[in-house]
């Protein structure tokens, strides 16, 4: 009888079983654990993690480390992915023409034009010129409307404000004549004078039906058909606002401007081809299929693209210890998004999305390391060390422990890093990993909704929104209400949160709760449904997916509450059985390489005692 | 009690602080009724002008501003703050009724 634990050292956790085996090849599975992965996976780092996960299944086992047989662990070739972004478009508001802008409470309603005039100089304008009045901070509201109605009294046709502070309807309710007004203009001392200028404000519940319309800048600008050309994506970046300034200055302009973004030449082992960044995703993707499979992938210098993939060789050059010329990028996955860049001449720091293109890229590494691994895994535990079988052959027995499952299987392993599957038919296993997974996703919910916190943009794709109603309910995404006993934070009011383990984590934008749903989901579904169906392809029996009958979903994201429901759904026309891995009956989708090591183990032992 | 209205009770309606609030509570279009009173602390002050309102929240003014919502609990007011912060306290009260994101 001997005592083992199989050990699976994956891009972030370390998971291992304890299991006993009889000389006749039973196993009884005894335990498991999981810890954090420590150090870049395949690498000397492990060992720490790996002791920790090993002795914390051995006392979860309540078996001492001495007892212990042989400590198995997968053959892993490191595979990393690194991850770039790259705008491909900009929306450029040269100097002084300025935009924006959509403040919680604007005053008034309606349409002004006319020049702008600083507050202090209104008691200077002649009778009859129209003037839109710029009121700058620490300006009282009583003495802002007072000033107002007291150049009106004198004729002069003021027709729309734009004020630093939060308090538009202070000054429109004290106005004589009711005037549209602009507030928190952050940036007002930056609003050029004496040019002409318009304010909308639309009635509260509607949106702005002028500034938002090309030709309706044009009819307030007197434009002619190249100018209304130029001003087009400033009516673009403000529909659907319910306020809005447009300043038009002698020289102001803007531009939607195409950057540059390079060519990206995908190298296979037969052909080699090139493909424009801007050209998008779906095209470079196509071109990858075209030159499948992939030897190497290159930028070209002095590109975007160029840099994108120098950043991702440098970090894996740097984490595998190799040199940035031996580094081959052996898959990519490119995904359209958007990135928010903050307006040039913006008012109060206005974002527009730009569009752009994520590239996830992924490394073989070379294997040298895991034995230098073995050696110190030895070292530290005491206990011989076995480097057991090919990670994706593993992953396939493990998974054959699901209940209900048959062959020919399938696995579907949804990691952090990479997208791998394996199919095993008549003895032999086909694999292949790709680039693209959980954190891809996180990327993109971080960078569309400008979030500019991973750990936020993290949760926001683990855990369901909801939206905080009152100080002591929340109504779910899916519309159900939810109570608590204690009042909600105050910080959570009416705000989207995320409800997350730790509790409720308000989501600090603008979006709306169906806005950041759809981001969620639509990221899942460009990197995970993508990549599960570009898998499954290549490993299938003659690239035909039919030929599968199961698939079980593996991995960390597997446990996602939404992922694995995709995947099924993306797979269901073709009569595969898909769902979530349950290894062993009792792990879920974790733990079937430490299980799959296990089992491969015992096979070998009962083959000993036979032979 | 008249229409729909939060309501702020304070020791001194002459108060130049309550300008501020009534500026911040006109600002997001909710009315405000005022209560001048003898005595109590910011606290004690809000959570009655708290129940007393049809819009569940109430506002006290002593030596601090004090935001009370009328379905929390008697010691654990909304939002406190000093003179000072009179306008966005205001502000935030409104906002409560109206149920946007507090500033």
């Amino acid at each position: 009888m001997a005592l083992v634990v199989g050990v699976d050292i994956g891009n972030s956790t370390t998971e291992a079983c304890v299991a006993e085996i009889r000389p006749g090849g039973r196993v009884t599975y005894l335990s498991g654990a999981l810890t954090p992965t420590s150090g870049v996976k395949g690498t000397t780092d492990n060992v720490p993690g790996v002791v920790e996960v090993v002795r914390r299944a051995l006392s979860s086992a309540g078996r001492p480390v001495r007892e212990l047989s042989a400590v198995l662990v997968n053959e892993a070739t490191p595979v990393i992915s690194g991850l770039a972004m790259e705008t491909i478009t900009e929306t450029i508001v040269t100097e002084s023409t300025m935009i924006g802008h959509n403040p919680d409470t604007p005053g008034g309603a309606g349409l002004g034009v006319g020049e702008t005039v600083a507050f202090g100089s209104l008691p200077d304008c002649a009778p009859g010129a129209k003037v839109i009045c710029v009121v700058g901070s620490g300006v009282d509201f009583e003495d802002a409307a007072a000033g107002i109605n007291k150049a009106v009294a004198r004729g002069v046709e003021v027709t729309g404000a734009i004020v630093h502070a939060d308090d538009a309807t202070l000054i429109a309710n004290r106005l004589s004549a009711p005037i549209p007004v602009v507030d928190e203009v952050t940036l007002v001392e930056k609003v050029p004078l004496g040019m002409p200028a318009a304010v909308e404000v639309a009635e509260p519940g509607r949106t702005i039906r002028t500034l938002s319309n090309s030709y309706g800048i044009a009819t307030v600008f007197d434009l002619d058909a190249e100018q209304t050309r130029m001003i087009a994506p400033v009516a673009r970046a403000l529909v659907g606002n319910r306020s809005a300034v447009v300043v038009r200055t002698p020289s102001g302009d803007v531009t939607g401007r195409r950057i540059p973004a390079g060519n990206l030449t995908l190298i296979g082992e037969q052909v080699k081809r090139s493909v424009e960044i801007d050209a998008g995703a779906a095209e470079i993707m196509a071109t990858l299929r075209r030159v499948r499979p992939l030897t190497d992938a290159t930028g070209e210098a002095g590109t975007h693209v160029g840099g994108m993939l120098a950043r991702v060789r440098d970090t894996m050059s740097e984490l595998t210890g190799t040199a940035v010329g031996a580094v081959r990028i052996q898959d990519v996955l490119a995904v359209d998004t958007f990135v928010p860049q903050e307006v040039t001449g913006a008012l109060a720091g206005e974002f527009a999305l730009e569009n752009a293109v994520a590239l996830a890229a992924m490394v073989r590494t070379s294997r040298g390391p895991m034995r230098l691994l073995a050696e110190k895994l030895r070292e530290a535990l005491g206990v011989e060390v076995l480097i057991g079988g090919v990670e994706a052959d593993m992953a396939v027995l493990g998974a054959l422990t699901t209940p209900g499952t048959g062959r020919p299987v399938a696995i579907l392993d949804l990691g952090g890093g990479s997208t791998d599957a394996a199919v095993a038919g008549d003895g032999v296993v086909r694999s292949v990993h790709l680039a693209g997974a959980g954190d891809l996703v996180t990327k993109l919910i971080d960078s569309e909704l400008g979030l500019d916190n991973r750990e936020l943009a993290e949760d926001i794709k683990k855990y369901p929104l909801a939206k905080a109603e009152s100080f002591f309910h929340v109504r779910m995404e899916d519309g159900t209400a939810r109570f608590f006993d204690e009042p909600l934070p105050v910080e959570a009011f009416a705000r989207v949160v995320v409800l997350s383990e730790a509790g409720m984590r308000p989501v600090p934008t603008r979006h709306n709760l169906e806005k950041i749903r759809q981001v969620r989901r639509s990221a899942k579904h460009k990197v995970f449904v993508v990549n599960a169906l570009r898998a499954l392809e290549q490993v299938a029996p003659g690239g035909n997916l039919r030929q599968i009958g199961f698939v079980v979903v593996l991995g960390g994201s597997a446990l996602d509450f939404e992922i694995p429901d995709m995947i099924a759904e993306a797979v269901a026309g073709m009569g595969i059985v898909c769902g979530t891995g349950n290894v062993r009956g009792s792990e879920g989708p974790r733990n079937a390489v430490a299980t799959g090591l296990v089992a491969s183990h015992a096979l070998d032992v009962s083959l000993e005692t036979v032979g | 009690m008249q229409g729909p209205a939060v309501v702020l009770r304070c020791l001194d309606a002459k108060s130049p602080v309550l300008r501020e609030i009534r500026a911040g509570l006109e600002e997001e279009g909710v009315p405000l009724v005022v209560e001048e009173v003898s005595e109590g602390d910011a606290l004690v002050l809000g959570y009655a002008a708290a129940c007393l309102s049809s819009l569940d929240v109430g506002i006290g003014v002593a030596d601090e501003v004090c935001v009370y919502h009328a379905k929390r609990p008697a010691g654990s007011p909304a939002l406190t703050g000093p003179l000072s912060r009179a306008r966005v306290l205001g502000h935030n009260a409104a906002r409560m009724v109206v149920g946007i994101p507090l500033k």
